[in-house]
């Protein structure tokens, strides 16, 4: 039985800032966030006879979340800029490399790499580094890698046309990331 | 011998699928002698740690009191 506790009045008290920051870092766009957060609330009340209450209601409510995330992509998979040659970074390919594909640069040491996690600004950096992303390019990454999509529905989700697309996508996705995070944060640290 | 190049995007392709055998023995047998490709599959494993930190930390990202109003209205109407 869910707990008594858990009054559906109170959850956009409880879980509204919750549910719309994830949200918010996923679709980026402020009126969407906001409207995905409204349409979990409603599907958690009227889904709230159904709860087994197995799990918490705010694990709960954000598994609703998330399936509402991933319809929101699929609804608009048509709308999405294609990527270009240029953001699979074929430019930093070309910068790294030589023609025989060895590297053409001296990578940085990242000492102590897990000390900056907790570091405010280093978290600055990496939000930056996440936002010069194009668009599908942090889509593909924050559903592969956070949210745990299968590669299969990630092409379908995100309209690629095959597996190998989509991991050439990431690893150019991490490649660009890396790059930033060494110019803006590890070569001056 | 595999290049640098085809090496880091096995390196990644490893973080989202699992490598068929040849493919692991051909990156390991690469990175026993390349500390350039060895360093990057470190950042890379370092990356994915910071994209998951970052999901989890406590944000500073709240809804506006509109838009908390619009909310309520909306979904206590029904």
């Amino acid at each position: 039985m869910p707990s008594k506790t858990e009054k559906p009045e109170d959850w956009l008290d409880d879980y509204g800032d919750m549910l719309y920051c994830y949200a918010l870092l996923r679709v980026r766009s402020e009126a969407t966030a906001e409207d995905l957060v409204q349409e979990t609330l409603l599907a958690g009340f009227q889904g709230f006879e159904k709860f087994s209450g197995k799990s918490s209601v705010r694990t709960w409510l954000m598994g609703i979340l998330k399936h509402k995330i991933i319809d929101f992509f699929r609804k608009n998979r048509h709308e999405q800029t294609l990527l270009k040659e240029s953001d699979l970074g074929e430019d930093l390919l070309a910068h790294q490399f030589d023609q025989r594909g060895h590297w053409s640069i001296e990578l940085l040491e990242w000492k102590t790499p897990d000390q900056h996690l907790s570091n405010k600004q280093f978290q600055q950096i990496f939000q930056q580094c996440l936002s010069r992303l194009p668009q599908r390019m942090l889509d593909l990454f924050m559903l592969r890698t956070i949210d745990g999509v299968s590669s299969e529905d990630c092409c379908d989700i995100l309209g690629f046309d095959s597996n190998n697309q989509l991991w050439v996508t990431l690893s150019r996705t991490r490649m660009r990331l890396r790059q930033c995070l060494e110019i803006k944060w590890f070569s001056n640290s | 011998m595999l290049s640098c190049k085809q090496t880091i995007e096995l390196g990644s392709k490893n973080l989202d699928t699992v490598l068929a055998w040849h493919q692991r023995l051909e990156m390991k047998l690469h990175l026993m002698v390349c500390h350039n490709c060895r360093r990057y599959i470190k950042h890379l494993r370092f990356l994915q740690k910071v994209i998951v930190s970052i999901d989890k930390q406590d944000s500073n990202i709240h809804l506006s009191e509109q838009a908390r109003e619009r909310i309520r209205k909306k979904i206590f109407s029904k």
